[in-house]
């Protein structure tokens, strides 16, 4: 009764919201057509911009319309591993990333993509705290 | 009391609904998670619950309920909040079945 994979990744002091807007923010490099739904509500939101930060716990991101689509027509199947990622913070010390394989050739760079981001992005605040 | 659930499909439903103690056998899931009998607090209502739970539709079919007696260990990670396994086989006696059928 359980599939996919999760991957804890620590928010190195920044808080859930921002590593979360930042996991996001990763993803669109990768996938620049990626479609958002909420976990809370299934609302789905067109658009980085349109999704209530302050708000959600967690997230789904599909790589694109067609993949929400057939999401929402067929749930998980063969035919749609890696297409989508499903997101959770509700801890301010870490954020889960969940997906069918995170060493699928096209799912490991965006993992390595949130992790990098996140740290690169504590280790950018943490002088700016330490001379506050 | 808080009610835990264990969606199924129809043959597995039927090999433990058939038991007078309902015993759910640990195996070892996908994605490096441990080996165990899995459960969730979600029930059917909840929106997008196969995805949630990283599992096919026809895993969502039918549903075993049962009270919870805060035995069961979280499943590492914010999905842990709503996932829970036993490492070993888990039986729930009649006393604790609330109910089960189709979703």
């Amino acid at each position: 009764m359980l599939g996919r994979q999760d991957i804890v990744v620590q928010t190195h002091g920044l808080g859930r919201l921002p590593a979360l807007d930042i996991c996001a923010r990763a993803i669109l490099l990768h996938w620049r057509g990626a479609v958002f739904q909420s976990g809370a509500t299934a609302q789905v939101y067109v658009g980085y911009g349109a999704i209530p930060w302050g708000r959600e716990h967690e997230i789904f991101v599909y790589r694109d319309r067609d993949a929400l689509d057939n999401w929402e027509e067929f749930e998980a199947h063969a035919g749609n591993a890696n297409t989508m990622i499903y997101l959770l913070a509700y801890d301010e010390t870490q954020v889960t990333v969940v997906v069918d394989d995170a060493t699928a050739r096209e799912m490991a760079p965006l993992i390595l993509a949130m992790q990098w981001s996140i740290w690169n992005m504590s280790t950018q605040l943490y002088p700016l705290e330490k001379a506050a | 009391m808080a009610q835990i659930y264990h969606y199924t499909n129809r043959s597995s439903f039927n090999v433990i609904h058939s038991q007078q103690t309902w015993t759910f056998l640990a195996s070892r899931p996908p994605g490096e998670h441990p080996m165990g009998a899995y459960f969730t607090n979600l029930d059917r209502d909840t929106p997008l619950l196969a995805r949630k739970l990283g599992i096919p539709r026809e895993k969502l079919e039918f549903v075993l309920c049962f009270a919870d007696v805060h035995d069961l260990r979280p499943l590492r990670g914010d999905r842990g909040r709503f996932i829970f396994y036993s490492p070993v086989d888990y039986g729930v006696e009649p006393a604790r079945q609330i109910g089960a059928g189709p979703t």
